[in-house]
């Protein structure tokens, strides 16, 4: 007999209420009238999000391919754990099931839209690609958790299967728990496998479709196309967090541990990334779709600058591409911790800390990219730079560098001095590697940081239109870089003088150096300038080139 | 800048007719340069409410008048020089552009709308053509 899961009576009964809410507005509370269009195609690509993202949850599938083995010992507890057929542990239903759901909520979400029904019809003659409507950080972020998933996928096909382990006594006076099994890894891969490709060619479809579809009358050209961006923005978002959830359920049977196994702890890091992508798609915020009336959808005053619909809403746009930045730098930092940590051979624990903070410097260097290609005016000089960096980051800098420099200097005179009994950076490549690793970190760190701030240097302005915005957009990116650097030296900095070998006073009584404490001060100290916050764009960066100079004055 | 163009459905001239002549109107004064993709058939007619079956006969006539090309990986893309014709940027002499900017000028300090002027235009080079 089934037994009632409440969990998932919650989650389905949740689901049904939003679904049954949304339903009663649609139908019921928002009525056809032409003023208020414009809020209910907002509310439209709103609940359709909502809905597409309350019904893709795969956590009911996170144990798929594991074989739970029975928790204790008694009379109805057999003593030999059968061996189920490998497919049947995989809930087919709660891995597919989502994907489809999702997909078809979108696609319903683009097929109602209303169709024109003036006798009066407008048309723009403008072929529409994919691409057009893709916001090019995210698009590159969700191909990036696609390819992620799928290489953890490759990889659990290669898995072996082991069986269930069960509670008993293997030799006099030892003792074993109960330990679940798990089927074949290529199993949980073909399911795995099939439901991300139905996912991934399903988005494709779906974004097809967005790109193509029937334009809205109510909407201009401007809005129409914003409108095919927030489309495109709500399915990437949901489509990468499904993704990403494949691989965790392909993590969490990874480290299901083998019988012999003697490990007490394991982390699955495909889930943590997961978690990162999850929160970094909740806030990935889609564009707004501005009402024609409003200031901000008019752009600049007349006479300056180009109108609606060619370079408009340039400010807005750059500031706001700007404020996303956590969002493709919180996956860059995922992407290049796994990444440092296949160079811990080499570099021990620095390796994912520095890679990390290499791939968020780059990060910035491409936003800083983006930001040249799409919104700023070729040839248009920007203004120098007063102030660029705050004098706390200058001094976070400069007590990183000089910290390097003497701890670098210890470890010189250890190396030729023969002082402590080092062997080498994280014990391999002998003494020298114990100076060269961390030197040749903080100059990567360094030159990357130097990269990222050429490409903010070099930019040209956004528009003569949007002088103090230009400004604020530059020092807040100079501000991210010089925090991600001073943050990767005092990485270094505490790797370095947590193993930095010295000559102990013989005297007992003589104060001795808590190396140990002070390298993590250093690592404290690191991870607190990652978040050390910048300061946010206000109403006055936009203001026009006549009206900064006078806020300035007030202000 | 984007070309637009609009479709009448309660005006005696067929859908199809509109659609014609305004893609001919943009193709002569420029404003749809050649080798601008159009978009496709399904994507306009969706725009504009009608069959698919309307855009893919305006289409087809203006393939035939050699003002698009139709590419099998492209699309339908403007025609670099119309048949049997010089190239568009010599049929746009500006004296001419002067008197068409003069014509739809007048007509709407006149109160005329679109439609009308068109009609008016047309029905005066019918005239002249017999």
């Amino acid at each position: 007999m089934l037994g009632i899961n409440w969990a998932e009576a919650l989650i389905l009964g949740a689901v049904g209420a939003i679904i049954v809410a949304y339903l009663y507005l649609r139908l019921v509370k928002w009525g056809p009238r032409p003023e208020r269009a414009l809020d209910h195609i907002r509310n439209h690509a709103l609940w359709t999000g909502i809905i597409a993202w309350a019904l893709s949850s795969v956590a009911a599938a996170n144990r798929a391919g594991i074989m739970p083995a029975p928790q204790s010992a008694g009379p109805s507890i057999p003593r030999v754990a059968d061996v189920p057929n490998p497919w049947d542990t995989i809930p087919f239903t709660a891995l597919i099931g989502p994907v489809v759901a999702v997909l078809v909520v979108h696609l319903l979400g683009q097929l109602s839209w209303p169709a024109p029904k003036s006798p009066k019809r407008v048309a723009v003659l403008q072929y529409r690609r994919v691409r057009d409507f893709i916001e090019p950080a995210l698009g590159w972020t969700v191909l990036g958790v696609f390819l992620l998933s799928a290489g953890a996928v490759a990889y659990l096909a290669f898995a072996p299967g082991h069986p269930v382990r069960l509670v008993g006594s293997p030799t006099e006076g030892t003792w074993h728990d109960p330990l679940d099994g798990r089927v074949p890894g290529w199993t949980l891969a073909t399911a795995l496998g099939a439901a991300l490709a139905i996912l991934a060619a399903g988005t494709f479809a779906v974004m097809g479709l967005i790109a193509s579809r029937r334009s809205l009358e109510a909407l201009d050209s401007v809005q129409n196309k914003t409108l095919r961006t927030v489309g495109m923005n709500r399915l990437l978002r949901v489509s990468a967090t499904m993704a990403s959830g494949f691989a965790a359920i392909a993590g969490n049977y990874l480290v299901q541990p083998a019988p012999d196994s003697t490990a007490t702890s394991s982390v699955n890091w495909l889930a943590l990334t997961n978690l990162a992508v999850l929160a970094s798609m909740l806030f990935w915020k889609p564009p707004f779709i501005e009402d024609v009336a409003s200031p901000a959808a008019s752009g600049p005053p007349a006479g300056h600058g180009p109108g609606r619909g060619v370079l408009s809403n340039t400010g807005l746009d750059a500031a706001r591409l700007a404020d996303s930045t956590i969002a493709a730098v919180v996956p860059a930092a995922v992407v290049g911790g796994f990444a440092g940590a296949l160079l811990m051979t080499w570099l021990g624990w620095m390796g994912p800390a520095v890679v990390a903070t290499v791939f968020i410097l780059l990060t910035y260097a491409g936003l800083e990219v983006l930001l040249r290609r799409n919104y700023a005016t070729p040839g248009l000089p920007h203004k120098h730079l007063s102030k660029s960096i705050p004098w706390p980051l200058y001094a976070a800098l400069i007590i990183a560098a000089a910290g390097l420099a003497i701890a670098l200097n210890q470890v010189w005179r250890a190396r030729t001095e023969g002082l402590g009994t080092s062997a080498g950076w994280n014990g391999t490549g002998g003494p020298a590697t114990f100076f060269d690793i961390p030197l040749l970190c903080a100059l990567v760190v360094a030159a990357a940081g130097a990269l990222a701030a050429w490409q903010v240097l070099r930019r040209p302005a956004l528009g003569k239109d949007w002088p103090a915005l230009d400004g604020a957009l530059r020092r807040r990116a100079l501000f991210r870089i010089a925090r991600t650097v001073a943050s990767g030296w005092f990485t270094v900095l505490g790797a370095v003088v947590m193993v930095l070998p010295y000559e102990a006073d013989p005297n007992p009584l003589a104060p001795q150096p808590n190396l140990a404490a002070l390298g993590a001060v250093c690592i404290a100290l690191a991870a607190l300038m990652l978040v050390f916050p910048v300061r946010t764009v206000s109403p006055a960066d936009f203001l026009p080139e006549s009206a900064e100079t006078s806020a300035g004055l007030d202000g | 800048m984007e070309a637009h163009i609009t479709i009448d459905l309660e005006a005696a001239t067929p859908p199809f007719e509109q659609v014609l002549s305004q893609i001919s109107a943009l193709v002569a004064v420029g404003e749809l340069p050649p080798g601008t993709r159009l978009p496709t058939v399904r994507g306009l007619a969706g725009d504009l409410g009608v069959a698919a079956g309307t855009v893919a006969r305006a289409y087809r006539e203006l393939e035939m008048a050699g003002v698009v090309t139709t590419h099998r990986r492209q699309g339908t893309v403007v025609a670099a020089t119309r048949q049997g014709q010089p190239p568009a940027g010599a049929t746009r002499p500006p004296e001419v552009l002067a008197a068409v900017e003069h014509l739809v000028a007048e007509g709407r300090r006149a109160g005329l709308d679109d439609g009308t002027l068109l009609a008016l235009l047309q029905g005066r080079l019918r005239q002249l053509g017999k």
